[in-house]
């Protein structure tokens, strides 16, 4: 803070003041909203001087007291002010609502084109939008904001994993995220995560393959684009911004509060207390003392009183607290900015920071123009390990009973009672020794430069070559802290002391990434009569490369010094290195009549080194394919002439788009089986090994996205309300895909080239802008709503389903993916058959099919309130239609018996619900027949825990994503000095996912979370996650 | 002007490309994989050693469950239950890796068998085909019908069907027959003719070191051990099946003929069974060696017998030799280290527990070979001296056990007239056989003892010791598990779940299989 204010003395110091007759005058145009108009002309009334705002809105020009500025802007009310005494006069434009016809969107090679020209569906988030949170990752600041775009959060904690679709799914298996492009370059969709968001000046999302045929198969998912700030010229514009976060456990699984410690039942069917026990299926809590544990060597004891403690399990998890500051340098032609993050995780220890720096510069000298871009992102972290299900921590915070007051136990290191030696539990182990013995500090460098020239040759004809590059270093080194329990806990029996001793360990990996694009095209532009004709041609190459490698041993005996030059034994090596080019040819053909007739084709031919069989001579029949595209949009509205000039509809667009895109979803190396190095091989120069299990084929052909889309856009009351409703089909054929096979066939994984599923959905839009404005209040409201919904129409000759993992399956006729359980064995009203004599039901070993995995269903809500300086908004979004799969964490807690259904029935025999018995003859509804086996022997058992329905839920949920709430302080209020050098001042208060609403089958975690963001078994948690948390916090920033 | 440009629009895209990439196809020629060997570049010699070291691996580790329903092993007091083990409720989840490792390890074999098939190593390909028959002669032997002709071809067939167990069996005595006369054609080779064939033949056959005789001693005694388990299939032509192991003129595997391996193992490349069952390879007690320790019915039987092989087979906790029932709820005096360990010196010789690491690891013993040869004798199968054969078979368990010939003989003298023993005593003969088959292959070959155990039926009733010894009949080794409410143990596996999942309509076609009812096909009695 001290940094802070002397920053801003040095800057009060250095602000000059003169006041003249005729002297210069600065201002900057904006909205009513705070967003920046650019390109306003500013003239003096009667004078004929003039000057043109630059992009960020600022103007200069020299005026004496008196004059009257007459600020003019496209799509603005025209607004003049009278110059006083202030050297500096901002000026705020009211909008005149009839904006659509000239919107800009950047498309496909960073070209900008006009939005009513394009056949495809995009949508633009302005930077205002994307920030009003202050999201430190980019991706959370898209959610809920435009249709078709499904951004799930697939784990909290300090790397706040996402996964992202626009359209839904186009690969059963491969990739189904969209490209990421910053300022024309494309970019690993990784790289989204290292954006300061506030570099942004807007993001244009691409929806479908037809919109960026252009890339090919890096466009097969759409994409991202985005757009950074550029600097403006003049005074240097400084801005500075904190925001300061906390993540807290929004809410935890149900628990059952009325029994604790032990695994068995007594002869009257009662739960028997157990000091040492993991599981929780002991007696009723009865709030007596109990000793938990076994005796110390003193033969001393430790005692809780016997009730619940559910809140121990909620205050395991840590206030999360994010530090965000920014800077940003604009002048002219250049920009700079700096970020740093700190981040501490809801899991206790968990840290994650990182640094950016950007910075962009251009020049331009007559006909030709050059830019470059460079950013560094520095990022460190130091997270839980989790190597296994008995190391993770969540597993073993489960493996707490409810009477356990686990807080208590932190000190592992100077507590007895806390230590592996002295901790209650005889089985798992202390979560908080977990958190501290197994370790993985990691850093990550991100380099990314890409260098822009333009030649204009004559007015019609430009040509643009670009080379990107961006380079990624990450180092990780993992390690266990040696333990060795004691003598007497050894001697004394306690279970883990028999097998618990942990010996330090190391493991070191580091990757090295780098993605080299150079692309080169040229742009024609020719108006004959009312044609416009636009052409492009061009190339692009890319060669992605990296190398990984990693050292390590499980035994460093009892060393405190982690490298493997300190193990016993051998150590672990591992070498990979990648390598993959693509080399694409592209062209487009546009062509507009009239202003309101437009019609573009595309054609792409490309060579993939990833088809190309290693067994053979390239030959480009294998490695390249050609594929097609072309789009049509049409302005009724500018067409038949009564529309032309009617009041209430000021904006009629209809257009459609066909497209084809070839797609290689095939790693590198993929054409020939490989063998894997068996354990433990070599033995000294006897050499082994073994298959790695995956067939594969000798040759792949690229998969093919089929779109076709139409969609219609209407603006009424001079664009007061907008409309958007798009429909689209994606039929993707011969869909690379990994699958589970039989291990009978040698290979439990192959990867085919033989599916196909269709893809359909529809957007609607509805933008009211504003809902309602009176006099400074201006309220604006947006909701969108998607249906998605898929098909799989063939698979593999003579197969009819596949599995993808994560219980997802493909199913011919169905939609891609669907769940496949195992389930109770029920008749055919689906009640559970249960034996006559026992009530027990029985599993069934053939799976179910079950609902689908992702949403059918998504929709999102946008308030945005302006008044004066306030600006208040909120998103809030829901997804249906598809089921979760809580299995790893359901079944854990109900082994662990603090489930709320491990609770049931007072853990006595019951009469299973909704079940059946055969009388002999048929089916009979039973009312009587008690379960044989309850309590621990039932759901702790296989006969509950096995039967993967029993944790399926609904997916369902409506979540507040977005609450914010800012204040922007007007220069005026700063008083004196601090005025002419502060510009502007806004403070807010911002909240996310505040709020979660579930269906009540849902007993466990959030929906969105998910095992993998890559994968796409989808809609399946695991013990690995955390718990679900909402994050509110507060933001400042100033400008200068 | 305008033509200018474009040409000079033309030169740079050119310029571009050529310059960037070279434009040349040998550009894109850079899909070869770097990083491990693959089907066109692995070889035989490089798949057999691991292949030998998981068959080893799979026999001695995978039947802890069987060990448990054998009354070998049993559960530790340190422990909670395995309800579904325990009252053999099994599902289709249970002891999968039965059936994933022997495909999986089959499978390496028969890419094994292809190489050396293309390459003209007849040794290597002869290997292949008769570790194939011992893999899936388990497997048949584990769940009766099983994908095997249409097994382990890839995407040639992606869901194999399921043959009969007996189909299977006829099969796998081709298979061998084929690898004998491999064999025998590569033992008339001269040395240099053999090395060049068949690269490091000696170095990377872990069993043998080379030795084609040997070979076919073991597909003979796998074709014995099929025949024994065949005895009660009535239509089985027993005669032309022994008239081909006799016409190969080596017979069976004899003393000190074991198949077994030692790639170099050491402590931190330990023995299979060492780093299942005591230390891994960091030197860490591993979880099984406190869950498994001895069962006292094991126990009760060596120690009324005197059978100083005890000693042999299970380590001493710190109350003696001590076991526990199996399916016992834990309780404090039945904690891990007061019962003795399954780990024992016979199993894994050294100079103590610590160095066992080293010790070998087996895949079929001699000891069993004398055992299915007295049986057979017996039975009639094949000439000889069935009575003479079963001292053989013990004074060999000894031996391999690290005991002498003279303590088996004494052990037989000791327990003259005890059926269990004495092959002359009354209620002797085949019960002896089978009862000194079940002391001697203990934590062996389970597997094989499971076999016997159903396809042998004495008196009607499922005792694995036949003949009440002196009075002490512990009765069978039964859970007694409270849930438990079956009193026989399962006589095979379920499917496993991955079947149903991913070969859902073969599988089918099998019915619903109950682990008491649905037999292997020659457990007929």
């Amino acid at each position: 803070m001290r940094k802070i204010v002397s920053f801003l003395l040095l800057l009060l110091l250095s602000a000059s003041i003169a006041i003249a007759q005729t002297r210069n005058i600065t201002g900057k145009v904006t909205e009513t909203t705070g967003e920046t108009i650019p390109f306003a002309s500013v003239n003096i009334k009667g004078v004929k001087t003039s000057v043109v705002a630059e992009a960020d809105g600022i103007f200069r020009i020299q005026a004496k007291a008196g004059d009257v500025l007459v600020i003019t802007a496209v799509n603005f009310e025209t607004k003049e002010v009278t110059v006083g005494s202030e050297s500096s006069i901002d000026v705020q434009l009211t909008r005149t609502s009839n904006a659509l016809t000239d919107v800009v969107v950047t498309t496909a090679l960073g070209v900008q084109r006009q939005a009513k020209s394009l056949g495809y569906a995009t949508a633009k988030v302005a930077s205002r939008e994307l920030t009003q949170a202050k999201v430190v990752n980019l991706q959370n600041g898209l959610t809920g904001k435009v249709s078709g775009l499904n951004i799930q959060t697939a784990n909290n904690g300090v790397f706040a994993d996402t996964r992202i679709t626009l359209r839904g799914i186009r690969s059963l298996t491969g990739n189904n995220q969209p490209m990421l492009i910053l300022d024309g370059v494309p970019l690993a969709l990784s790289y989204i995560s290292s954006i300061n968001p506030n570099d942004i000046a807007d993001v244009n999302i691409l929806k479908s393959s037809s919109s960026t045929a252009i890339y090919g198969p890096d466009g097969v998912n759409g994409a991202i684009v985005i757009t950074t700030k550029k600097g403006v010229k003049g005074k240097p514009q400084i801005s500075f911004s904190n925001t300061t976060q906390f993540e807290t456990v929004a809410f935890m699984p149900k628990l059952q509060e009325r029994f604790g410690g032990g695994s068995s039942i007594d002869a009257n069917g009662y739960g028997v207390y157990d000091p040492i026990e993991n599981q929780g299926y002991g007696d009723a809590f009865d709030g007596s003392l109990r000793q938990i544990g076994r005796d110390a060597p003193d033969e001393s004891k430790y005692e809780v009183t016997y009730v619940a403690r559910p809140e121990e399990k909620r205050k395991f998890w840590n206030t999360g607290l994010t530090n965000q500051t920014d800077v940003s340098f604009a002048t002219g032609d250049f920009y700079l900015s700096a970020q740093n993050v700190d981040i501490q995780g809801v899991v206790p220890k968990d840290e994650n920071r990182r640094i950016n720096v950007r910075m962009r510069a251009e020049k331009e000298y007559n006909k030709f123009k050059a830019a470059f871009n460079l950013s560094y992102t520095n990022g460190k972290y130091d997270i839980t390990t989790q190597p296994g299900r008995d190391e993770s921590v969540y597993w073993n915070l489960v493996n707490t009973p409810m009477q356990i007051p686990i807080t208590r136990f932190k000190d592992w290191r100077n507590d007895y009672w806390s230590s592996p030696d002295g901790y209650f539990n005889d089985y798992y182990f202390n979560p908080y020794f977990i958190l501290d013995i197994y370790r993985t500090r990691g850093r990550s460098d991100d380099l990314f430069g890409n260098l822009e020239l333009n030649y204009r040759i004559a007015p019609w004809m430009n040509i643009t070559y670009r080379l990107g590059l961006s380079v990624n270093n990450s180092t990780a080194k993992s390690t266990t802290e040696a333990y060795t329990f004691s003598q007497f806990a050894k001697e004394s029996g306690k279970s883990s002391a028999q097998t618990g001793d942990v010996l330090a360990g190391v493991s070191d990996a580091t990757a090295f990434t780098s993605r080299f694009t150079s692309e080169i095209f040229a742009t024609f532009n020719k108006k004959f009569a009312n044609f416009n004709f636009d052409l492009l041609v061009g190339q692009s190459f890319r060669e992605i490369s990296g190398k990984n490698t990693n050292i390590s041993s499980a035994n460093l005996g009892q060393s405190q010094l982690y490298n493997v030059i300190v193990r016993k034994g051998e150590p672990g090596v591992a070498e990979s290195d990648s390598k993959a080019k693509l080399q694409r040819f592209f062209g487009r053909f546009a062509v507009g009549f009239n202003n309101w007739a437009f019609a573009e084709f595309t054609g792409s031919y490309d060579i993939d080194s990833r088809l190309s069989n290693p067994n053979k001579p390239v030959d480009y029949s294998d490695i390249g394919f050609f594929y097609p595209g072309a789009s049509l949009s049409v302005l009724v509205n500018e067409l038949i002439p009564a529309l032309k000039s009617s009041n209430t509809l000021s904006y009629f667009k209809i257009r459609g788009a066909i497209s084809k895109t070839g797609n290689v979803n095939l790693g590198t190396y993929s054409l020939e089986n490989t063998y894997g190095l068996a354990t433990f091989f070599p033995y000294g120069n006897l050499q082994g090994f073994a298959s790695t299990g995956t067939l594969v084929q000798s040759s792949y052909n690229p998969e093919f996205v089929n779109n076709k889309e139409v969609g219609i856009e209407l603006g009424f009351l001079k664009n007061r309300i907008n409309f958007e409703a798009n429909a689209y089909t994606q039929n993707n054929t011969d869909q690379i895909i990994q699958v589970s096979y039989s291990t009978t066939t040698g290979f439990p994984r192959s990867i085919l080239n033989a599916a196909s599923f269709d893809n359909k959905g529809l957007e609607f839009d509805l933008k009211l802008t504003p809902l309602i404005k009176f006099r400074d209040l201006s309220i604006d409201f947006k909701v969108n709503y998607t249906l998605q919904d898929s098909k799989v129409t063939e698979l593999v000759d003579g197969v009819d389903e596949l599995a993808v993992g994560n219980a997802n399956f493909a199913i011919v006729g169905q939609p891609a993916f669907v769940f496949k359980l195992t389930d109770y064995i029920r008749d055919d009203q689906g009640r559970v058959i249960v034996d006559a004599v026992t009530g027990m039901p029985s599993r069934s070993a053939a799976t179910s099919v079950f609902g689908r995995t992702t949403p059918k269903h998504i929709i999102g809500l946008n308030l945005n309130v302006n008044w004066k300086g306030f600006a208040f908004s909120a998103v809030a979004d829901y997804r249906a239609g598809n089921q979760m799969y809580s299995g790893s964490l359901g079944s854990a807690m109900d082994f662990s018996g603090i489930s709320e259904r491990s609770g049931q029935n007072d853990r006595q025999a019951f009469v299973f619900p909704n079940s059946v018995y055969y009388d002999g003859s048929k089916y009979v509804e039973n009312t009587d027949i008690y379960t044989k086996s309850y309590g621990y022997n039932f759901w702790s058992q296989d006969i509950n825990t096995g039967v993967q329905s029993n944790y399926l839920s609904s997916a369902s949920f409506w979540k507040l994503r977005e609450l914010a709430l800012s204040y922007t302080i007007p220069a005026k209020f700063l008083s004196g000095g601090l005025g002419r050098v502060v510009r502007g001042m806004t403070i807010g208060i911002m909240g996310r996912n505040l709020f979660t609403w579930l269906p009540d089958s849902n007993q466990w975690t959030d929906p969105e979370f998910s095992t993998s963001t890559s994968s796409n078994g989808q809609g399946v948690n695991d013990i690995y996650n955390t718990v679900p948390t909402r994050i509110f916090g507060a933001n400042i920033s100033v400008q200068f | 002007m305008k033509l200018k440009n474009a040409l000079y629009i033309a030169l740079i895209i050119a310029a571009g490309s050529a310059g960037i990439t070279g434009c040349k196809k040998s550009a894109f020629d850079i899909n070869k994989n770097p990083n491990a060997p693959t089907d066109s570049s692995i070889t035989y010699n490089l798949l057999l050693p691991s292949a030998l070291q998981s068959t080893s691996s799979i026999v001695e580790t995978n039947w802890t469950w069987l060990q448990n329903w054998l009354g070998y092993w049993a559960r530790s007091g340190t422990y909670a239950p395995n309800v579904i083990e325990e009252t053999y409720q099994i599902t289709t989840n249970f002891a999968t890796g039965v059936w994933d490792n022997l495909y999986s390890n089959t499978f390496n074999y028969d890419i094994m068998q292809q190489k050396a098939n293309q390459a003209g190593a007849g040794f290597y390909e002869g290997i292949g085909r008769i570790m194939k028959a011992h893999n899936f002669q388990i497997l048949v032997d584990v769940y009766n019908n099983v994908p095997y002709f249409e097994a382990l071809k890839g995407n040639s067939n992606p869901t194999p069907q399921y043959d009969k167990g007996i189909d299977i069996y006829e099969d796998l005595f081709r298979q061998i027959d084929t690898a004998i006369t491999l064999m025998d054609e590569f033992s008339h080779l001269d040395a240099a003719t053999k090395a060049i064939l068949n690269v490091d033949y000696s170095t990377n056959d872990l069993v043998f070191k080379g030795d084609p005789t040997l070979w076919i001693k073991f597909g003979n005694t796998l074709k014995l051990r099929m025949l024994v388990h065949l005895y009660n299939v009535a239509d089985f032509d027993f005669a032309s099946e022994v008239a081909k192991i006799e016409a190969s003129g080596v017979g069976y595997l004899e003393s000190g003929e074991s198949v077994q391996i030692n790639p170099g193992f050491s402590a931190s490349k330990p023995n299979p069974f060492y780093r299942f069952y005591v230390r891994d390879e960091t030197e860490v007690a591993t979880a099984n060696s406190v869950y498994s320790k001895a069962n006292e019915f094991a126990i009760g039987y060596y120690q009324w017998d005197g059978d100083p092989r005890l000693g042999r087979f299970y380590t001493a906790g710190n109350q003696g030799q001590r076991g526990v029932a199996y399916g016992l709820p834990p309780i404090a005096e039945n904690v891990a280290a007061t019962l003795s360990a399954v780990s024992g010196p016979g199993l894994l010789p050294g100079s103590g527990n610590n160095d066992a690491y080293n010790s070998r690891a087996w895949i079929m013993t001699s000891v069993e070979s004398y055992f299915l040869q007295a049986e057979a004798a017996e039975r009639g199968i094949i000439a000889g001296d069935a009575s003479a054969l079963l001292t053989t078979a013990i004074q060999e368990s000894f031996t391999w056990l690290g005991l002498t010939t003279t303590d088996a003989d004494d052990y037989i003298a000791f327990n003259e007239t005890y059926p269990d023993v004495d092959y002359y005593a009354d209620g002797g003969g085949i019960p002896t056989i089978i009862s000194q088959k079940w002391f001697a292959l203990n934590a062996i070959a389970p597997f094989e003892v499971w076999s016997d155990y159903r396809r042998c039926d004495a008196d009607g009733e499922t005792h694995f010791v036949y003949g009440v010894v002196g009075g002490y009949d512990p009765g069978p080794p039964i859970s007694v598990a409270p849930q438990n409410t079956a009193s026989e143990i399962p006589v095979r596996l379920l499917y496993p779940q991955n079947e149903y999942n991913y070969n859902a309509a073969n599988v089918a076609k099998e019915g619903t299989p109950n682990q008491f009812t649905s037999k292997i096909f020659w457990d007929i009695n």
